[in-house]
């Protein structure tokens, strides 16, 4: 069955790829470059040029905005979760929150805080914050309070509770909320740099994009999907499995 | 522990009273059933004495040393489904690692220690509740409390798991209560059996049971008891089960 699965994505990217290359070849357009083109620019770029630092920085800020953002975000999230008061206190601005354009927060905080890293950082931590915080509110308030009332009678001492009790019902909101929050965050890392960065994927494209270099810019990409791919699989997906093991 | 002498003047919900001047008392090594009607405030009962509810006029008066240990068979299992089986019940214990022989005794006492590393998803019903009879065995309680813990069960797993009762009674001296609407379960292990009235609950009648079931010789047949009791006190027949 697994196997049958990874043959259909496989036959797909294939099949893509080829339909690609067909379209590249009858259009003759520098604006649409072949994957074997896009493939010679990606060893170029890698051997030849900035694409390893560039992706180095990119991650750098990718790491550093996502562990802003989860951490505020699972503390707003249980604190909302758990207290009502809180909940109607902070609703509002979680809705705000959610709802202004990512590109106004990076605007606003290059100009309050000036086009520094910190400010980079912290225009894509607070993009993605709320998302994190209604995820992780969801969770604390499906929590089952009778398992709860286990560790209550039992006097099981708090931390113990907290990872073998409470955590464990939360782990499936918190891996929704990483994964939801790692693509979202590279997206906007790259319009954050570049906005306002001189170094990063995002202010590499931007450079290519006023070359019209579109083979450049596909390479680039092609990279850095695979560099989140890579991530995704060799981490996210083994550390869920690994958490939700149980269930299988 | 010596015992406990409980005293509810009154438990609420709101406007609706539960359990009204009920007062008991638990010694050592007692086996308490309480036989009710359904929605008589049983397991209201059980949550007060397990300190999960402490919103009520009243008071538990322990006899002979501070407030004794009380664990809880729940009506369901309450097993953590991501723990194993062993991990479930290292999970109540004050330090696990010095106890393994505890805990290996335990698990084969309810015949679970082949399952020790399954999950509870991966066990049937009645497992899951011998699991929670172990995990509450475990901390070495003062006094067990069981809430209904073979309702739904098939007749022989049941029966079963009320033997498996007995013996860790016996066993270790913890005092226990179970809660039941069965009237023969509740004659069948029971010292004292303690029958309470409609909500709001009260106790309308008590009897006592001899010899003692601590005795692994004595049998009883709780069917002829209950004919007996049913004769002689017709009242306690409302609301109780005679299966």
């Amino acid at each position: 069955m697994l196997q049958g699965s990874n043959w259909g994505r496989w036959l797909f990217l294939s099949i893509f790829i080829l339909i690609w290359q067909i379209a590249a070849h009858l259009l003759e357009s520098d604006q649409l470059p072949g994957p074997l083109e896009v493939l010679q620019s990606l060893w170029y770029h890698l051997i030849e040029g900035d694409l390893l630092t560039s992706i180095i920085v990119t991650l750098r800020r990718v790491v550093l905005a996502f562990t802003l953002a989860m951490l505020v975000g699972i503390v707003v999230g249980f604190l909302m979760g758990r207290f009502p008061l809180i909940d109607t206190i902070l609703d509002g601005v979680l809705i705000m929150g959610l709802n202004i354009p990512a590109l106004v927060i990076i605007i606003l905080c290059y100009v309050w805080f000036g086009l520094i890293e910190a400010a980079a950082v912290a225009a894509v931590a607070i993009n993605k914050m709320p998302l994190v915080a209604v995820t992780v509110r969801e969770g604390v308030r499906a929590i089952d309070h009778q398992l709860l009332q286990v560790g209550e009678v039992f006097r099981v001492p708090l931390v113990r509770s907290l990872l073998n009790i409470y955590m464990p019902q939360l782990y499936p909101y918190l891996m929704t909320a990483a994964r939801s929050g790692l693509s979202l965050i590279w997206k906007i890392v790259l319009v954050v740099e570049l906005l306002g960065r001189s170094d990063g994927v995002g202010f590499q494209l931007n450079t290519f994009f006023q070359f019209f270099d579109i083979t450049s810019i596909l390479a680039y990409t092609l990279a850095f999907v695979l560099v989140i791919y890579s991530i995704e699989s060799l981490l996210m997906r083994p550390l869920e499995n690994y958490l939700t093991r149980w269930r299988s | 522990m010596n015992g406990c002498r409980v005293k509810i003047r009154d438990k609420s919900f709101g406007e609706i009273s539960v359990i009204q001047n009920l007062e008991f008392e638990i010694i050592t090594d007692a086996f308490i059933s309480m036989v009710g009607p359904s929605g008589a405030g049983k397991s209201t009962l059980l949550n007060i004495l397990s300190g999960l509810d402490t919103d009520y006029d009243g008071s538990l008066e322990w006899v002979g040393g501070g407030p004794g240990r009380v664990s809880y068979v729940f009506q369901d299992p309450r097993l953590m489904p991501w723990l194993t089986v062993r991990e479930n019940v290292e999970l109540v214990m004050s330090d696990a690692t010095k106890e393994r022989a505890w805990i290996d005794h335990l698990l084969k006492m309810v015949e679970i220690y082949d399952r020790a590393e399954a999950f509870p998803g991966q066990l049937s019903g009645g497992m899951q509740r011998r699991v929670a009879l172990a995990r509450a065995m475990a901390v070495k309680p003062d006094i067990l409390l069981l809430d209904e813990p073979l309702s739904s069960l098939d007749a022989p797993t049941a029966a079963s798991l009320r033997e498996m009762v007995l013996e860790l009674w016996r066993d270790h001296s913890s005092a226990v209560i179970l809660v039941t609407h069965n009237l023969n379960e509740a004659l069948e292990l029971a010292d004292r059996v303690l029958f309470l009235s409609k909500g709001p609950a009260s106790i309308i009648h008590q009897e006592v049971l001899q010899p003692s079931r601590i005795d692994p010789l004595v049998e009883r047949d709780a069917e002829q008891l209950a004919r007996a009791l049913l004769k002689r006190q017709p009242e306690i027949l409302s609301g109780v089960a005679i299966l």
